[in-house]
């Protein structure tokens, strides 16, 4: 791997085999002539692909070979950087550049920087992989939405419901499967994941079936609405403040409550894990034998990691809810679980700043990338590639202690 | 006085005989080893006592101060918490990634869990739950004076020297405050100079905490020179039982290790190496 002629082999080798499988996948193209269909090579595409695997290769391998400094960061530096973070966050809308696509893709980000540190509790802590989490998410979204219309409940009063609702799903989706670990978890979580929106999907009385249910309340201040003209015997916001009213209001006033959210359950989750309970989640990661013979009963210490990882999902659900307005069950498919596990797994398995970061490239940077429409998704992909190969272990991979002993010499 | 009784215990593993009618007694206050060859059921004795298997024959019962209780049929985690049976593993199972003091808080995490009031109390940060978890650090500070790894506390265990971890893994156990400790070969992969000195904690332990202490292990220095009492098994049957002095001169422990003598009495080397140990 070090000197550049193995290296440059191995790029040759890895472009003629990337050539032999594109030729017939991008090498010809049917083409529409009059009646019939003629086959047209497109040896040119080949040949990009060549040259480009080629040198990509050559290119990563080399950057391999570069001795990178290591930029572990010291326990301290980490606390001070989600300090950092959080100021910059709760600055951020006044900033001179923040203009509403900003401040919305910052509210989107932030939903999954709060499901990120929901699913960390279960996934990085407790050590469950749960790949349906998005069913959690979904359960949240639709209590908020159901609640809402049928009964005309607030905002405020369907946010704790819903987080409840979500947890109780928690458990009694958790139960069955608590004899599984690793693999086998993953596959059962999954299939409860899509279970849930299948229901979702075919219940038409309940949820609308795939039309979804539209016109979801929005949420409001205090009683005071972001709305242009207040709603009977209401009042908006920019009247209550005798400010002349603007769409951005609600766009900042949304994302306020999204970081206030998120940063709840960074403080609930980081208090968590400093108790008996967060140790023992650890601690059952590590070792569930050990765990039973120190008398921890498992069972009780999954089922909590489960109800409190999908009442954090069902809180950013009900957000989800009211900030969209409209929901189907389109919006919780797998794909949704996949991307929080992946931003959960690249920012470090247990590490709420690496979550942060790991959220902002894995959600944000394809939202900057829209333009480039259909290559997105390749621009998510080749992300995950390069923090795979560079930082296996994650974004921020150093776990600092619950505890520390003070003058342990 | 006599802290647990196991009565004609018997498991079978498919057609595999791993314990068969066994019975001893384990006398409170003092440390029995459990020794013979590899295979014996040794272990799957240690695991039907700890609730990691369940017997097919047999009762196992504690004599504690409120009663005797009864064993056979209750789930691993709640014979190590209601009854007080901790123990340790052939090849240590730490929780690698966590410091040793928090390896020693999880330990106490039944006690801690209550003071928390399910974390509820813990999340308001009441003081109740602050002067446990105050309390709890201090036994897990005097745990790791006891095994001499203060000066480790913060560091994750998995990058402890594998003695160090045996040690620890002792300490973790007695932070649960046992009745009994069961210990499965402590000594295995340990230098002569760490068994001297485990030997020296587990006298510690039994003389100064008075903890009763089930004892595995092969290296018989160690047994010789700490049991009160030996049981030997063969086969999943018990041999003998007694004092170390009788087991040592025991025919029927001699046959076990050594196998049939031909026709003549042990060759003398053998029988002065024994005598050695």
């Amino acid at each position: 791997m070090s000197d550049w002629r193995t290296r440059g082999k191995t790029s040759l080798s890895a472009a003629v085999l990337a050539a032999i499988l594109a030729l017939p996948i991008l090498g010809f193209q049917l083409s529409e002539t009059g009646t019939g269909l003629t086959v047209l090579a497109r040896l040119h595409t080949v040949a990009w692909v060549f040259v480009a695997v080629g040198l990509g290769s050559f290119a990563l391998t080399s950057a391999r070979a570069i001795k990178w400094p290591s930029i572990a960061l010291p326990a301290q530096t980490s606390d001070r950087l989600g300090w950092a973070l959080a100021i910059f966050a709760l600055a951020l809308p006044f900033l001179p550049f923040a203009d509403r696509s900003l401040i919305d893709k910052a509210t989107l980000i932030l939903i999954y920087v709060m499901l990120g540190w929901g699913l960390n509790v279960v996934v990085g802590w407790a050590g469950l992989l749960d790949l349906g989490y998005a069913g959690f998410y979904a359960i949240g979204a639709y209590s908020y939405a159901l609640l809402a219309q049928a009964f005309d409940i607030s905002f405020w009063l369907c946010l704790p419901l819903a987080g409840l609702f979500s947890a109780l799903f928690g458990l009694a989706l958790g139960f069955p499967v608590l004899r599984l670990r690793g693999d086998y978890l993953a596959i059962v979580t999954m299939g409860f994941g899509e279970i849930i929106r299948i229901v979702l999907l075919n219940w038409q009385s309940l949820t609308g079936g795939p039309n979804g249910i539209s016109n979801i309340a929005r949420p409001t201040l205090f009683g005071l609405t972001f709305t242009a003209r207040a709603l009977d015997g209401g009042k908006t916001f920019a009247e209550a403040l005798g400010i002349p009213y603007s769409a951005n209001q609600r766009i900042f006033f949304l994302y306020f409550l999204i970081l206030a959210l998120a940063l709840l359950t960074n403080f609930l989750a980081l208090r968590l894990r400093r108790l008996p309970l967060g140790r023992a989640w650890e601690a059952l990661r590590e070792d569930e034998i050990a765990c039973r013979s120190l008398g921890i009963n498992p069972t009780n210490i999954k089922l909590s990691a489960f109800a409190i990882g999908a009442m954090c999902a069902g809180f950013a659900g009900s957000f989800f809810a009211t900030r969209q307005g409209f929901i189907t069950p389109e919006s919780f498919s797998f794909i949704e679980s996949a991307v929080i596990v992946a931003i959960v797994v690249l920012g470090g398995m247990g590490s709420q700043v690496g979550i942060v970061f790991a959220a902002i490239i894995l959600v944000g940077l394809p939202e900057w990338f829209r333009d480039l429409q259909n290559y997105r998704m390749l621009a998510f992909g080749l992300t995950l590639l390069v923090v795979m190969i560079f930082k296996p272990s994650g974004l921020v991979s150093r776990r600092s202690p619950t505890i520390v002993l003070k003058d342990p010499a | 006085m006599t802290l647990l009784t196991v009565d004609n215990l018997g498991i079978t593993f498919g057609g595999l005989v791993a314990l068969d009618s066994l019975s001893f007694t384990v006398p409170k206050g003092q440390i029995t080893a459990i020794i013979g060859p590899n295979g014996a059921g040794k272990t799957t004795l240690f695991n039907i006592i700890t609730g990691f298997y369940q017997a097919q024959t047999g009762t196992i019962t504690l004599h504690r101060d409120a009663g005797p209780l009864v064993l056979n049929g209750k789930p691993d985690y709640w014979i190590a918490r209601h009854a007080g049976i901790a123990r340790t593993f052939q090849t240590s199972r730490l929780f690698p990634r966590m410091t040793a003091l928090e390896n020693l808080l999880v330990a106490q995490h039944n006690r801690l869990m209550k003071a928390s009031f399910f974390s509820l109390a813990g999340l308001a940060g009441l003081a109740g739950f602050k002067k446990a978890e105050r309390d709890a650090i201090d036994k897990a500070r005097f745990w790791l004076e006891q095994v001499g790894l203060t000066g480790s506390a913060n560091v994750p265990v998995g990058s402890l020297a594998y003695g160090l971890q045996r040690r620890l893994e002792i300490a973790r156990s007695m932070c649960a405050d046992p009745a009994l400790l069961c210990l499965d070969e402590p000594a295995a992969g340990l230098n002569p100079k760490e068994s001297l000195e485990l030997v020296d904690l587990l006298a510690l332990i039994r003389s100064r905490f008075g903890a009763t202490q089930l004892l595995v292990e092969h290296d018989m220095s160690v047994v010789m020179g700490l049991s009160d009492k030996v049981v030997v098994l063969e086969y999943g049957r018990k041999i003998a039982e007694g004092a170390p002095q009788q087991i040592r001169h025991d025919p029927a422990v001699i046959r076990a290790y050594l196998g049939e003598p031909p026709d003549e009495d042990i060759p003398v080397d053998i029988a002065q190496d024994l005598d050695k140990c």
